[in-house]
């Protein structure tokens, strides 16, 4: 491990670039914007699940004064109304079918907010019913009718492995994943060990709520929303208004929240339809109800079997899985082929087989959300291994080191070596677990306590191509153009801090520039832990870049060979010349004050970046609970995090995601669950879809990090912000079962008190 | 006695916000929240669950805490109302703000308005309030990005500064 | 967003307040309930009349036997009372766990129990300790227990012309008080109360079932609670069972009345 002092500016916890703007209240978010001569827009919505969408009717909310139009799904003939960038199943609005409750129907545009609510109140439509299916087993009965009645063509992405056959019946993606011979290594087994998991319907509450501004003038089309990816989504408006994309701008300012369902297009078509319709700039806001009828995250049922031979050793893994995945797909026929690489853990194991399906629903369409298929998976898979344990009779930590993969050792054929090192994780997590000063005991009533340690391994980083573009300018600041979206995780900072690193220059002159079509360079995606390391491959190499043009005006101004130039601590020298800063060469070259110099820094799959994944994603989380045998009631005591980080540009920043991520993980493990009656959902707001608050703290934190320099990214970094939410569901239910003693073979997320109740009074989940 | 309106239908008030007097005329149903992002552009007190329940609209209502999204602007009249932006008095920040800056105790910043009223309005009824105490006030405030810790020990810090 | 606009009233008296009551006006207060119905588009009131700026409403005080709590006092006046702190103890903790923060400081005592939700706190505690509110409307003021105000979910015994201007709490034989509830989300799911007095003891379940119920019992051991619960419906939706709620329901009762009783015989 290297020291901190070989490092200015990175390794640091500097003040954050956003932070002033956020606590005095001046960071606006697209919630916030406004344009002149700007509407407003309101959207209406089916009341049924699944149905002929037989008409629209608009006159009364056309009537209402003030309102100055309504956009139905006939009226968008015109254009390419679809979207989706793997499955193009998308209508902008419902066409000629509704798929679930809360689908929009019509967009009402108005001069005010409150009038557009008020109209699209007003809007009635006429159905003809088909029968709702909610769950999976509804969906794949076999006389369920199809939720999707003809095949799409596809969204034409590059990325996917597997691109998903043309829909069956109403599954929308399967696929079969493995490798070796499961049947005959399960007849070789000594143990066999089965258990069953649900993971439930989750909603991200990004606390900024879906929002865009579009103005449609004369052929272009300008956007602002709240998202994580303005280039993918560019490029679907572009498709959806057969427009080039050098036509269509799509900028995001700061964004409250993502998670990851802010990834791709979500609300910016309706806003962009109702601009195009009304002539003149439109903003929508959605309510937090409205936001989570737009998207979800996919649930997920999981069968796992794993044979074991007598030592412990995994000779077999066999899952079955099952996501329900709403009306749409968005991304989630990605998520699942992730969810396949991500259920059996980062183990040995000579024979898989993992068999998964996504299943269309009539319900609110899934998307990405944080861990990308891996919270619903790992669940199964660390729960199965600590049940094996169980039964095998040795400790949990003890029966996952006879199998994780060592350093460079192999999770999966054809791709990279796996780039960290678990066992010594492990150890960290396992000591630090059992450090135990201030270990309350209710005095008033017994309580039970238990913990356990879930480890999990992704194919994270998505895909590694990025360009970042670094201008000095003639002042000697420098201004970063990145796509890369700041949406909290601090992906601003982290750049900076790298840039000024790079140049060796004041991090307080560094300057990021926000997520702009039109003003950044492609960045096609902010999602799956990857802006650190692969957009900070490409500053890094842009900064590089910046100093060859500065040596080769240098070099051109002293009248001497390249060779000669030596650029260090931010400046520029050659024999026989005083040191100068940037700004000078610059000046020099092109006169005082009348120029600058930019250079585009560029990272592609080759090199040390051709084998995929880009980097694992480690999780790590151990956690000690204490449980209210007679409530059902359940704390966490103790929690410890591992960022196996490789190494950390921004120290507390990294710890700082790597609790945000474990507390969504606890969210998901004991509280939060969106649940649907024969329909509908009926929790559809923050109150009865609970999230953790202030009261729901562990006891202790203990963030590790371990940087061991074993990433591709700079200085050694590798992506983290998903790792600590993933394992969290399992080493919760390990934790519970420890302390109640009881293992039962079907678990149930979330472990509300009834839950955890029942589960100590033997009742099935 | 009635709220008097005018020909519009709009109910006149004055108000003073951060510290500054406000005199207008509003429609009667318009949230406080309405009023100050929409109407006087101080945009920083956020609206998100618009239910009461995730604090980011919390602002001080003669030193009082409320939920801007559920009080009705015409009950600002006659009443002091501070918002995020009147916490630091020119360029200087409040002992608050500069301890979330320095406990990152933020990430993508749309509860932190939320938040730092809260905490403001705790310190002032309870200088040195125990990390439970700190706890329990902020139980209605959600914040979905940092896990909270760092927020709680912002306050705690300046709460040990001033003792 | 409110989409329909009101008259909106603001007296200063409680005269004032009275003549403005009736079938096409609604008072209201912290507007925590009401408010947000009206957002929802539940409620279209013609008339508000906000009940804030008089004064009379927002005071507490002790008379030789009696708390009395003004019905325009928040739930956080109430918690932080000295006087509630020094006569009615239980009274504090209960209100100062009501919803959140925002919800205690601007929320009332008079709104609450006039809302009448059946997950409520503060009806089950003021039931318990056998509360009386004064109404006051045209045709006069008169007195009346909380638990026959409360007529169930959301509906109450006073006409659409009358107020709640304050709550008793008779203090003369006040023991025992404590007051236990089980809250996974914003509202309660199940709330215990058992207030002793020389003149006996009561035990109210509330949260759990559609209003408040009752037992009375000459001492804490003929407190039960299959009796109280004999014949009542719990609730049950996708917060709690009715199962678990009734188990709830003794854990609650056990918790409070076990360590008055001793060992189980």
């Amino acid at each position: 491990m290297t020291s901190r002092r070989e490092f200015r500016v990175v390794g640091r916890a500097v003040p954050r670039v956003d932070g002033r703007a956020k606590v005095t209240g001046a960071a606006k978010y697209t919630v916030d914007l406004a344009e002149p001569g700007m509407l407003h827009a309101a959207v209406a919505r089916s009341t049924r699940a699944h149905g002929r969408l037989l008409g629209v009717d608009t006159s009364a909310a056309l009537a209402v004064p003030g309102v100055m139009c309504a956009v139905t799904g006939a009226d968008l003939r015109g254009l390419r109304p679809f979207y989706g960038h793997i499955i193009t199943d998308h209508p902008v609005m419902a066409i000629d079918k509704v798929r679930f409750v809360g689908e929009p129907i019509c967009v009402v545009v108005a001069r005010d907010a409150r009038t557009a609510h008020q109209a699209a109140d007003l809007v009635r439509a006429d159905y003809q019913d088909l029968r709702p299916m909610v769950s999976v087993a509804d969906a794949l009965a076999a006389d369920a009718p199809e939720i999707h009645e003809h095949a799409y063509s596809g969204g034409g992405g590059v990325f996917w492995e597997t691109l998903p056959e043309s829909v069956v019946g109403n599954i929308a993606h399967q696929t079969d994943f493995g490798w070796g011979d499961v049947d005959a290594a399960f007849d070789q087994a000594d143990v066999v060990v089965q258990t069953e998991s649900t993971y439930p319907m989750l909603y991200a509450y990004a606390m900024e709520p879906y929002c865009a501004i579009a103005s449609y003038t004369a052929g272009t089309l300008r956007v602002t929303s709240s998202t994580q990816h303005p280039f993918m989504v560019r490029q679907e408006l572009a498709k959806i208004f057969q427009l080039p994309l050098a036509a269509v701008q799509v900028r995001a300012p700061y964004v409250g929240g993502g998670y990851g369902s802010k990834s791709w297009t979500k609300v910016e078509p309706l806003a962009a339809v109702a601009s195009w319709k009304a002539g003149q700039p439109v903003r929508l806001v959605l309510s937090i109800e409205e936001s989570i009828l737009t998207t979800r995250t996919d649930a997920g049922d999981v069968k796992v079997r794993t044979g074991f031979d007598r030592d412990g050793r995994i000779l077999a893994r066999d899952f079955a899985i099952d996501f329900n995945t709403g009306a749409y797909a968005d991304s989630s026929p990605s998520i699942l082929d992730k969810a396949v690489h991500r259920c059996f853990g980062p183990y040995r194991i000579p024979n898989l087989r993992v068999r998964a399906r996504l299943v269309y629903t009539t319900t609110v369409p899934a998307s990405s959300y944080r861990g990308f298929g891996a919270p619903q998976t790992n669940l199964a898979g660390e729960y199965n291994i600590d049940l094996a344990a169980q039964r095998l009779r040795l400790p949990a930590d003890e029966l996952r080191r006879r199998n994780l993969v060592p350093p460079g050792g192999q999770l999966m054929p054809d791709r990279r070596g796996l780039d960290a090192d678990l066992a010594a994780d492990l150890t960290l997590a396992k000591q630090a677990l059992s450090e135990r000063p201030g270990n309350r005991i209710d005095e008033s009533h017994e309580t039970w306590h238990g913990s356990a340690i879930a480890c999990s391994a992704s194919d994270a980083g998505a895909y590694p191509a990025s360009i970042v573009s670094v201008t000095v300018l003639s002042d000697g600041s420098v201004r970063v153009a990145t796509g890369a979206v700041e949406m909290g995780q601090g992906s601003a900072t982290a750049l900076s801090q790298i840039v000024a690193e790079e140049l060796s220059v004041d991090f307080d002159d560094v300057h990021i520039v926000q997520s702009d079509t039109a003003a950044s360079p492609l960045e096609r995606t902010t999602n799956a832990s990857r802006t650190t390391t692969i957009v900070g491959l490409a500053a890094q190499d842009a900064c590089r870049q910046v100093q060859l043009r500065l040596r080769e005006m240098a070099a051109e101004n002293w009248q001497c060979p390249q060779g000669e130039i030596d650029i260090r601590d931010g400046f520029v020298s050659a024999p026989g010349h005083d040191k100068l800063p940037y700004r000078d060469v610059v000046d020099e070259w092109f006169g005082p004050g009348a120029g600058e110099v930019t250079a585009t820094g560029v990272v592609r799959r080759v090199g040390e970046l051709a084998a995929m994944p880009p980097f694992w994603e480690i999780g790590m989380v151990g956690v000690d609970i204490a449980v209210d045998p007679t409530t059902g009631s359940l704390t966490v005591d103790h929690l410890v995090t591992v960022g196996d980080v490789g190494f950390a540009v921004n120290p507390q920043a990294t710890k700082a995601q790597e609790l945000g991520a474990a507390t969504q993980g606890m969210g998901g493990a004991l509280m939060e669950e969106l649940l649907y009656d024969d329909t509908e959902l009926t929790n559809p707001n923050v109150v009865d879809y609970r999230v953790p608050r202030s009261t729901d703290m562990p006891r202790r934190w203990t963030p590790l990090l371990a940087e061991r320099r074993d990433g591709v990214g700079p200085y050694g970094a590798k992506g983290i912000g998903e790792g600590s939410l993933n394992p969290v569901g399992a080493a919760v239910c390990s934790a519970l079962a420890a302390a109640t003693n009881r293992w039962p073979e079907r678990v149930r997320l979330p472990l509300t008190p009834e839950r955890v109740w029942r589960w100590i009074g033997d009742d099935e989940p | 006695m009635s709220a008097g309106t005018d020909a519009t239908g709009k109910v006149a008030i004055d108000v003073t916000v951060n510290g500054r007097p406000v005199s207008t005329a509003i429609p009667v149903q318009e949230t406080a929240a309405e009023f100050l992002r929409d109407r006087l552009g101080l945009t920083g007190t956020k609206v998100s669950c618009d239910m009461q329940v995730c604090g980011a609209c919390s602002v001080l209502v003669d030193n009082v805490p409320i939920s801007a999204c559920t009080y009705l602007a015409v009950d600002l009249a006659g009443r002091t109302v501070r918002t995020v932006e009147g916490l630091a008095t020119g360029d200087d920040l409040s002992a608050l703000q500069r301890a979330f800056l320095q406990r990152y105790a933020y990430q993508c910043g749309f509860c932190t308005s939320g938040f730092l009223m809260m905490a403001t309005s705790l310190l002032e009824r309870n200088p040195h309030p125990t990390e439970e105490q700190v706890v329990e006030y902020l139980d209605g405030n959600i914040c979905r990005c940092t896990g909270y810790r760092p927020i709680v020990d912002a306050i705690l810090d300046v709460a040990a500064e001033s003792s | 967003m409110i989409t329909e606009a009101f008259r909106h009233s603001r007296p200063v008296t409680l005269p004032d307040a009275v003549a403005l009551l009736g079938e096409d006006s609604t008072p209201y207060a912290g507007g925590t309930e009401l408010i947000a119905a009206m957002k929802l588009g539940l409620v279209v009131p013609e008339h508000l009349v906000d009940l804030k700026r008089i004064p009379e409403l927002c005071k507490i005080s002790v008379t030789e036997h009696e708390l009395v709590i003004g019905s325009g006092c928040t739930h956080d006046q109430v918690a932080r009372s000295e006087t509630v702190l020094d006569v009615f103890p239980m009274l504090a903790a209960l209100t100062g766990q009501i919803g959140n923060t925002r919800v205690r400081t601007q929320g009332t005592i008079g709104g609450n129990l006039c809302f009448a939700d059946p997950r409520s706190d503060l009806a089950t505690g003021l039931v318990a300790a056998r509360a009386t509110v004064d109404v006051l409307g045209p045709r006069g003021g008169r007195l009346i227990p909380v638990q026959e105000l409360i007529l169930g979910p959301l509906a109450t015994s006073i006409e659409p012309d009358e107020l709640v201007t304050s709550v008793r709490v008779d203090l003369r034989d006040l023991d025992f008080q404590e007051y236990q509830r089980v809250a996974p989300k914003e509202r309660p799911i199940v709330g215990v109360c058992v207030v002793g007095r020389l003149s006996g003891w009561r035990m109210v379940v509330g949260a759990a079932t559609y209003q408040p119920v009752w037992l009375d019992a000459d001492s804490p051991d003929e407190l039960s609670t299959e009796r109280l619960l004999a014949g009542v419906d719990l609730m049950s939706d996708s917060d709690a069972s009715a199962e678990y709620r009734r188990h709830l329901v003794d854990v609650l009762a056990a918790r409070i009345v076990q360590p008055l009783i001793g060992p189980r015989r």
